[in-house]
């Protein structure tokens, strides 16, 4: 797996090192307070003791290895990207939905189905996810499969593709976690199939690396 | 309060035309994957339109509070949907569907 160095970051403080920690507690108390409604201290110190047992329980959850063997720990996300990359998504969705109902109400309907694949380099299983959710929210396009560091993804018309090699939103996701990326380097290997017979064959390349 | 419900009602207009718009779709499209293009993008802005709807309509309180989380769930869930179902569709050998095929044949 390519690794990209992650630029120099000073040596982390207490509040850095269990950030994460505190923000999950953080986010399961509002979460406790809005779905109680009650805020009298009996129910905030029971929410408090519930919060306390779950990021106990989740503690150790970091440092079991994936399926792949690889580990979500040791990644810091950059928290003020994330802020600005969830109004990107959502004007992404809406964007998304907009052109997706214009098809649909085409008359004549004009799509023209392919399938892509490309091989990304974000560095963590966590941006891959990000990623393929990402990807099935912008116009025109649904992640199918994600194996190792290559992706399989639906494109409905011909346009939408060249969004998607651009690598224009793989750096916007690899951006969350590295401090620079430019698109030419996350994204390679691409692929595009028009044909069914090409489309067939990757599919069986992908049954032969599965276990 | 006029201003307020009209905005609740052209959101929640506008969030039952997406919706019956992704419903066209999942029946007019030719196979699986296109059709879960409609049900995952769609539906999942007809669904926020409308929650969104509900929320103006209710005002700031718990109730519009909680609305709105349902909409960020809806949002995380539906593409994760989407992408299981497709998948699946992949690994059992179901062929996407292309215009050129057609020509071919």
């Amino acid at each position: 797996m390519a690794q990209i160095s992650s630029g120099d970051r000073s040596p982390p403080g207490f509040l850095v090192q269990h950030r994460g920690i505190i923000i999950q507690s953080v986010l399961l108390l509002a979460l406790w307070l809005v779905l109680s409604g009650r805020f009298y201290p009996e129910p905030i110190l029971y929410g408090i003791i519930s919060v306390a047992f779950v990021v106990w329980l989740n503690l150790g959850v970091r440092h079991i290895p994936l399926s792949s063997g690889e580990y979500l720990s040791g990644h810091q996300i950059y928290f003020s990207r994330l802020l600005l990359y969830i109004p990107w998504l959502l004007w992404q969705i809406a964007k998304s939905a907009a052109f997706v109902a214009y098809l649909t109400l085409h008359p004549r309907m004009p799509i023209n189905p392919m399938v892509v694949t490309f091989d990304s380099r974000l560095p963590n299983p966590i941006a891959k996810v990000i990623l393929g959710n990402s990807i099935s929210l912008t116009p025109g396009t649904l992640t199918l499969d994600i194996h190792k560091d290559q992706f399989t993804v639906h494109a409905i018309v011909d346009e939408v593709e060249e969004d998607l090699v651009s690598g224009d939103m793989e750096s916007r996701v690899g951006r969350l976690y590295l401090s620079q990326c430019t698109p030419q380097e996350m994204c390679d290997g691409v692929c595009i199939l028009k044909r069914s017979k090409e489309i067939k064959k990757a599919m069986e390349h992908q049954e032969e690396g599965k276990p | 309060m006029v201003v307020i419900d009209a905005l609740a009602i052209i959101l929640m207009l506008a969030g039952a035309a997406f919706m019956l718009a992704g419903s066209i779709g999942i029946l007019r499209f030719p196979d699986v994957y296109c059709r879960a293009h409609a049900a995952t993008k769609v539906d999942t802005l007809g669904i926020m339109l409308f929650i969104l709807g509900l929320a103006v309509f209710e005002g700031f309180n718990l109730v519009s509070v909680k609305m709105l989380l349902v909409a960020a769930f809806v949002a995380l869930t539906s593409p994760v949907a989407a992408h299981a179902l497709s998948r699946r569709a992949m690994l059992h050998g179901v062929k996407p569907w292309t215009r050129k095929q057609k020509k071919e044949g």
